[in-house]
């Protein structure tokens, strides 16, 4: 047997590399090894470029601007509150290194909940930003991008696990299994947004007296948001015990109502909400005129075209879903 | 047929380097003829596997697992091939580069080439 790098030494290089390309990068590694030195070179002049491709093909460019608005806001929101509105540019540092944290980490790690771990590469770059605002900006960004990657998974590196699916024949337990998960998925979905709201009703409700009317709006809005999402998006309870057919015209059914929904996001989820954000955002500039306010609306314009975009992009893939599905039942 | 972007001057040396390799193309050996061909110019495997990946991504190229050997601690090998759309690919790059060289060489004349050929090891049109 050719001679290779001690297991330990392995080891470090299988930390270090993207679990995407492990495999086959170390197996290369193995392959050149001559000593100690050289296999170490080898590994540090690989590193970067392959944590670099792997970054580049697990990156939406859309998803990726919803998470720099969500730490850049999180960081704005927590400043606002701590000290006042202030220092817009010195807060782009933390959140620029946060948000390469999370990048990276995603590369390693497709577990939602590993951005809140990343969010914490900010904390030695406060650049003399007070400590409470990194903190709970952090933990702010963390629970927004959580959100985020729940919502919206990030691009899995799928070229080498893509299967074929023409000619897929597909059985009564398949149509019942994704019916099943598709359900799941919808639940979930709800879920979290129904404690979004609720979050949104405690902080709102406990800064009533000092703006009821934009806090007023807010409520409004929000409670319109959790009205239409319960009549219109609430996931039905799948038929049991169904033959084949059944099962999935109940399924494409389902399919075509979320994927309207989706569709539908500006006129039912992101509209409602913006005159309760302009009403606060119009009475502040109204009492304290600043030109950040403006800018602010901006970015939180910026965040919904996002957020909208993000949804149509999920209603296309529902589509597929569905020609998918029309495509099986004409071969069966 | 899809639509082919031009190649950029690395992109070809790798898919030149997948065609001559056949069935033995992975990343040790792409990285290899790739450095042999680019000489006296080094070439990194990172810059290599960067490539590959960008290659798969355009469906230029496909990619697979081999089994383990010993040879590579148990470890697989990825493997690549061309796909239809890389193998047109790399035969529109050679055509433009038989241009740009029949172009030089009418200017600068046969023996300029020749010469120029000899001193970078390649064998003279």
């Amino acid at each position: 047997m050719r001679p290779g790098p001690s297991k330990r030494m392995e080891a470090a290089a299988a930390f270090l590399i993207p679990p995407a390309c492990r495999e086959e990068v170390l197996g290369d590694l193995y392959e050149r090894y001559k000593s100690k030195t050289q296999y170490i070179v080898d590994v540090v002049r690989t590193l970067p470029l392959v944590l670099w491709s792997q970054m580049r093909r697990t990156i939406d460019p859309r998803i990726l601007l919803l998470e720099a608005l969500a730490v850049y806001l999180s960081f704005l929101a927590i400043q606002w509150m701590v000290v006042g509105p202030s220092d817009f540019l010195r807060l782009a540092i933390p959140s620029l290194v946060a948000l390469l944290g999370v990048r990276v980490a995603a590369v390693y790690s497709s577990r939602p909940w590993i951005p809140i771990l990343a969010i914490s590469f900010a904390f030695p770059f406060q650049t003399g930003l007070p400590l409470w605002t990194t903190a709970l900006g952090a933990i702010l960004a963390g629970l927004l991008l959580l959100v985020v990657r729940r919502s919206f998974p990030q691009r899995e590196n799928d070229l080498r696990a893509a299967t074929p699916t023409a000619g897929q024949i597909i059985t009564l337990d398949d149509i019942r299994r994704k019916t099943l998960e598709f359900q799941v998925q919808v639940s979930r979905r709800n879920l979290r947004e129904y404690v979004a709201a609720a979050l949104v009703f405690v902080s709102v409700g406990w800064n009533f007296s000092k703006e009821p009317l934009g806090g007023g709006v807010i409520i409004v809005g929000v409670a319109y948001v959790v009205y239409s999402l319960r009549t219109r998006g609430s996931a039905r309870a799948a038929p049991q015990d169904a033959d084949f057919t059944t099962y999935r015209n109940f399924h494409r059914s389902e399919l075509e109502r979320q994927r309207d929904l989706l569709r539908a996001i500006w006129s039912w989820y992101l509209r409602p909400m913006i005159p309760g954000i302009a009403v606060v955002v119009a009475r502040a500039a109204i009492r304290n005129p600043r030109p950040w306010q403006a800018a602010y609306m901006g970015l939180v314009l910026l965040f919904f075209l996002g957020i909208a975009k993000l949804n149509h992009a999920g209603a296309r893939r529902l589509q597929r879903k569905i020609d998918e599905l029309d495509a099986m039942e004409a071969q069966r | 047929m899809g639509k082919i972007d031009s190649l950029g001057q690395f992109e070809q040396l790798v898919l030149t380097a997948i065609l001559t390799l056949r069935d033995d193309a992975y990343g040790v050996t792409i990285h290899g003829r790739v450095e042999k061909m680019a000489h006296p110019r080094t070439v990194s495997l990172g810059a290599v596997y960067v490539t590959l990946d960008r290659l798969e991504d355009k469906g230029l190229v496909a990619s697979w697992l081999s089994e383990p050997t010993a040879e590579r601690g148990g470890r697989s090998k990825r493997c690549y091939r061309l796909e239809a759309l890389g193998e047109r690919a790399l035969q529109e790059s050679a055509v433009t580069a038989k241009r740009i060289w029949d172009g030089i060489a009418e200017i600068w004349g046969t023996e300029w080439a020749k010469k120029w050929g000899k001193q970078w090891g390649k064998e003279a049109i």
